[in-house]
């Protein structure tokens, strides 16, 4: 769905600087304008400021305490010991918590150095916090693999009124507690003033997210992405609290999924076979990353268009493209008449049900062009018989084909669609979600009222393509959206379930990916989690300055998103 | 220097090129369904485009262990080439085409299959290619220390597989030698179809630059950049033949230049005293770096704008900001103070000693940029003005501080060539003939007319105003980088390989221009620097490097 609007974009683009040249040198001039030329950062970073915003946050006073990192342990219930989940995660998030200078620390942390004694007098200082309890207040147990209605909530507090000096995590379920974990582990800051050692204020936090689908889309055909890739954007994910990792697998250009009853279509199908491909092994390890941080993994394995590198692992899927009357060599999107087209899809998407546990799979259905279809007279004669000669209907029988073959898997799975599907009015079942990609404000506020009045579920991620690039600080226009805004009843926006950033690889390889997606999808994850109020763009400004140095300190390459300035951590 | 004013007139049409294709797409646009790479990548061509090669099909095969560059006695008493030799050879050999040799024999019973492209056109081996002799042609291999302007870059290169006297890369300057052993390390491609051995082509390639300034930009006041990253982009200008490393190292935001002279600059000025500044020996390092790689290190201090940092360790340049309602100062400051002797002398004192450290001819002395508004707001500024008979004109108050300047620059003991932004030229400053203007204001139609005016003038210049990388839109708009939202993280993927368009249109002829060619080559080229090591962004479409990036 993006490589047309990508040429139009490009055009316009162009256009644009052709006809408007002329202004294009004045960007500095503007910036100092807003940012009147004073040495230092132009945004100054926040401290222990946690991100996204968490729902309910109660500083108690000014209280502070310190924090030794070996001297520190987070204190399983038994409730937490028992889950694999949280066992995974304390050394986790031990690391993040104390992401540099352990070392030195420990050393200059000398209870009988004068300055620690001077501390004591200091009507703020709660002294060191030595540990956190865990606490999971359930009988059942904690659930395998992460869902969308999974309960995210969670509570943390540190040295609150009702329980001064102690600190503790506590939730109902497994994922709330990974959440609060990640809280905690942004609360405590390195403090310069005490010597750069760890600091924590006094807090009483209740969290939980607004929206329960909060994801990020991967292309992994235009551009092979590596394990390590992948990997590292799962660590990201989760340190923006977010839990769908939508995996766009397959496109036209390659088809680097190993299947395990159609070995051909990556031996083919891929850029590379062996090299650039996911193995049944690779793909079970980012299954269990993703698992043991909350994110859900949900393929996509969009047909019928997008299909070019199917055919050169299994030949006749898809339609042949007619000259006059004969066949021009040129494929299109799937030939829908074919009944062995139904056939492989049925087993093809069997394994693919097994191979992924997530409840939902993206079936994809985007831009799917008629001509070839329209060209090639076996296809035109089905529709003349079977369709009353509507080719408009040829993609609607397609998919009302497909859709029972994915419901009547033995894993049942639910399924989301691009929104062509919708404004196609295909018949889907009432718990599909329908994906909304195209468009300005208008138009995807607008199709989100549709969507929902009809009681189907809506995830967004029209404003969010960010492989769309400016110059300049351009994660504001994502932070800025407020996808509530559209006509409906409350009952209308309850079916909305989140959104998605999406990054098309056109341009984007395991090379350039992290550093051009992250801090910017931070913008998107703060949107979908904290509360609607929370919007004010230039706190904003402070709270990322510190999360993308936090995410810089914990090694990861995520770019300057704020203008000139600098992290403790040189890169 | 006639030859910088060349640049103006050919540059118009180059920019003309790139405009023409975005605007339509239809050159460059495959046909967005299909299986595959959108643009296939070349095999053994060189990027930028030499301007004379004549390519045969048959090829020598080339052994790792087995292969040597031969020196003549001149090459040999050369330090530069000694030491570059050894580098080409690395990247001559990549080490891929072991590595894929192995990956298949042990992991997999039978090949691979290639998808698509077996080769049809009719090759053969021409046996194995061991020497190839570096011939400098000069009495003497030291004679050139540093690069410098207009340095001589021309080389040939002769592979003839029927005498083995004619296998040789041949220059009259060691400059030369150095652009002509990269041609040959890019010439050299790992064949598939022929177990994965290293190939070179049967080749003659006569080559030269078409503009003597091909420069690349960095800004490191604006974003601290790593020792690591300058040196990576060191290696990625020589690997695309750029020759000059414009170093906008201090900003209104940091001054992380650590002076000898004024060790407060960076002690107060930058954004951290000991982690976030280059010392002498880093800078003496990056000098080095680029020396042997044939690269001008041009430095510029950003003034008498752009200086807020300097403030913190040298206090009393700045002018200082009226209220106009108090008649106060108001905290703030604004440009350096004209007005003032002491900037003079301070000035002079901090440009002999950049006189001293960067061997560059050209300085750098900005002039961009000045903002006029704490001039006037302050009643000393206003006062001298009245004396100097300049009342109200505050063009001619930046214009007296540069002036000024350029008498300090001119009066180095090393003789140095300033160089400045436009402004200094737009204000009809009286700046003396050899000041070269570097025009940056106005993309589309604007700089041209700049351009005219100031080559009408006589004035040497240097062109990047079409050229700002750090304004990035999406798809393939392939050298200034500002570091406003750069740093060490995204710099290099940000800026290669788009910083290679650039350099193939200054480096080329007027003729090369085909974009589907260029974007072909340039996919090699791509993948090229990956496998080197270099984590260059992709830029024509979806596609893939054999070489896996983790």
């Amino acid at each position: 769905m993006e490589a047309r609007w990508i040429w139009l974009w490009v055009t316009l683009c162009s256009f644009w600087i052709v006809v408007h040249g002329d202004s294009g040198g004045d960007f500095f001039k503007t910036s100092e304008y807003i940012h009147p030329g004073r040495p230092g950062p132009w945004v100054q970073s926040s401290r222990g400021q946690v991100w996204p915003q968490p729902k309910l946050s109660r500083p108690n006073g000014k209280r502070y305490s310190l924090v030794h990192p070996e001297k520190f342990t987070f204190q399983l219930d038994a409730n937490s010991a028992a889950c694999d989940l949280i066992q995974n995660a304390v050394n986790r998030f031990y690391v993040r918590t104390f992401p540099r200078r352990t070392a030195k620390t420990a050393q200059s942390f000398n209870t009988n150095h004068p300055w620690f004694q001077a501390l004591h007098q200091d009507p703020n200082f709660q002294g060191v916090l030595d540990s956190v309890q865990i606490v999971m207040n359930t009988k059942k147990g904690c659930e395998k693999y992460p869902h969308l209605d999974m309960d995210e909530h969670y509570e943390v507090k540190i040295d609150a009124p009702d329980s001064p000096k102690t600190a503790s995590i506590i939730a109902f379920n497994a994922w709330g507690i990974l959440r609060g974990f990640e809280t905690f582990s942004q609360l405590v800051y390195g403090a310069e003033e005490h010597g750069g050692l760890y600091q924590v204020n006094s807090v009483q936090i209740m969290d939980q997210p607004r929206f329960s689908h909060r994801g990020v889309m991967l292309d992994s055909s235009r551009h092979f992405l590596s394990k390590r890739v992948i990997y590292d954007n799962l660590d990201l994910m989760e340190m923006n609290k977010m839990n769908v990792f939508h995996w766009h697998i397959s496109d036209d250009p390659a088809f680097p999924y190993e299947s395990l009853r159609f070995p051909n279509m990556s031996l083919k199908g891929a850029y590379r076979p062996y090299t650039h491909v996911y193995s049944q092994e690779d793909i079970r390890e980012i299954i269990e990353y993703a698992r043991i941080r909350g994110i859900r993994v949900m393929p996509e394995f969009d047909t019928p268009g997008h299909t070019q590198s199917w055919e050169l692992g299994q030949p006749g899927l898809l339609a042949k493209c007619y000259r006059g009357s004969q066949p021009d060599g040129t494929l299109g999107p799937f030939d829908p008449t074919k009944d062995s087209l139904y056939d492989f899809l049925e087993v093809f998407f069997k394994e693919i049900g097994t191979v992924f546990p997530d409840n939902f799979m993206h079936l994809g259905g985007d831009e799917v062009d008629k001509m070839c279809w329209q060209s090639n007279p076996h296809i035109m004669e089905f529709v003349k018989k079977n369709l009353g000669g509507n080719l408009g209907k040829l993609e609607s029988y397609y998919i009302e084909k497909l859709l029972p073959i994915i419901a009547d898997l033995p894993t049942k799975n639910g399924y989301i669609v691009w929104q062509e599907v919708f404004d196609n009015k295909d018949k889907v079942k009432n718990d599909t979600i329908i994906q909304v990609w195209k468009g300005g404000p208008n138009d995807w506020a607008n199709k989100l009222q549709q969507i929902t009045s009809t009681g189907l579920r809506a995830l967004l991620s029209a404003p969010w393509y960010l492989n769309y690039i400016n110059y300049g600080s351009d994660w504001t226009n994502y932070y800025i959206i407020e996808p509530l805004n559209f006509e409906g009843t409350q009952a209308q926006k309850k079916l909305f379930v989140g959104g998605e950033a999406c990054i098309w690889g056109e341009f984007v390889s395991s090379v350039n990916l992290i550093p051009r997606l992250w801090p910017r999808a931070s913008a998107v994850a703060e949107r979908l989690w904290s509360p609607e109020h929370v919007k004010d763009v230039n706190d904003a400004a402070s709270r990322l300055q510190e999360h993308e140095c936090r995410m810089l300190q914990r090694g990861y390459p995520v770019e300057p998103a704020n203008g000139p300035s600098f992290c403790d951590v040189a890169w | 220097m006639n030859s910088p004013v060349r640049v103006v007139t050919c540059l118009l049409y180059a920019f003309i090129t790139f405009c023409g294709v975005n605007a339509e797409g239809d050159d460059f646009k495959p046909i967005p369904p299909k299986a595959g790479s959108w643009v296939g990548p070349t095999t053994g061509e060189v990027w930028p485009n030499p301007q004379i090669r004549f390519r045969q099909n048959s090829f020598f095969v080339l052994q790792v262990d087995q292969f040597e560059f031969k020196l003549n006695n001149a090459a040999a008493s050369s330090d530069i080439v000694n030491e570059s030799v050894v580098r080409f050879k690395d990247r001559m050999f990549p080490g891929q085409a072991q590595r894929a040799r192995e990956a298949r024999q042990t992991r997999f019973r039978f090949q691979p299959p290639l998808n698509g492209r077996e080769s049809t056109e009719f090759s053969y081996n021409v046996g194995q290619l061991d020497t190839i002799h570096v011939i400098l042609e000069s009495a003497c291999g030291n004679c050139e220390k540093y690069p410098y302007m207009g340095m001589n870059e021309t080389y040939e290169i002769v592979l003839n597989p029927d005498s083995s006297e004619e296998q040789f890369v041949v220059s009259s300057s060691v400059w030369g030698l150095l652009r002509g052993l990269e041609s040959i390390s890019q010439m050299v491609y790992i064949s598939p179809e022929n177990n994965y051995s290293y190939q070179i082509n049967v080749t003659r390639v006569i080559d030269f630059p078409r503009f003597p300034h091909r420069g690349f930009m960095l800004d490191t006041a604006r974003h601290y950049l790593s020792m690591n990253t300058i040196l990576q982009t060191l290696d990625l200008m020589e690997m695309n033949k750029l020759n000059v490393l414009h170093w906008h190292i201090v900003d209104t935001e940091s001054f992380p230049y650590q002076s000898t002279t004024f060790p407060d600059l960076s002690a107060k000025g930058a954004y951290d005293p000991y982690t976030h500044v280059y010392s002498q020996e880093d800078v003496r390092l990056i000098i080095e770096s680029a020396r042997v790689r044939g690269i001008r290190v041009m430095v510029e201090f950003d003034t008498p704008g752009h200086t807020q940092s300097w403030e913190k360790g040298q206090p009393g340049l700045l002018t200082e900001c009226y209220d106009p309602t108090t008649e106060r100062p108001n905290g703030r400051y604004g440009p350096m103070d004209p007005t003032k002797n002491e900037v003079f002398e301070f000035l002079t004192e901090l440009y002999q000693e950049i006189s001293e450290v960067f061997p560059e001819e050209y300085i750098h002395i900005g002039g961009d940029e000045v903002s006029t508004n704490c001039w006037r707001s302050n009643p000393f500024v206003n006062d001298f003005m009245n004396q100097w008979n300049i009342t109200g004109d505050y063009k001619r108050l930046e214009s007296y501080f540069i002036e000024t300047l350029l008498v300090i620059v001119d009066k180095l003991p090393r003789n140095n060539i300033p160089v400045v932004w436009q402004e200094v030229f737009d204000n009809g400053d009286n700046i003396s003939p050899e000041t070269v203007v570097q025009v940056w204001k106005n993309w589309g139609i604007g700089w041209r007319n700049r351009m005219q005016a100031i080559t009408t003038a006589g004035q040497p210049a240097i062109l990047s105003a079409p050229y700002y990388l750090n304004y990035i839109k999406y798809g393939s708009d392939w050298t200034c980088i500002w570091a406003e939202f750069v740093n060490s993280i995204n710099l290099i993927p940000r800026a290669w390989p788009r910083a290679s368009a650039v350099a193939e249109r200054l480096w080329s002829s007027r003729d090369t221009r085909n974009i589907s060619e260029a974007s072909s080559r340039l996919q090699e080229h791509e993948c090229r620097m990956l496998g080197r090591g270099y984590p260059v962004s992709p830029v024509v479409g979806a596609g893939f490097c054999s070489v896996k990036w983790n």
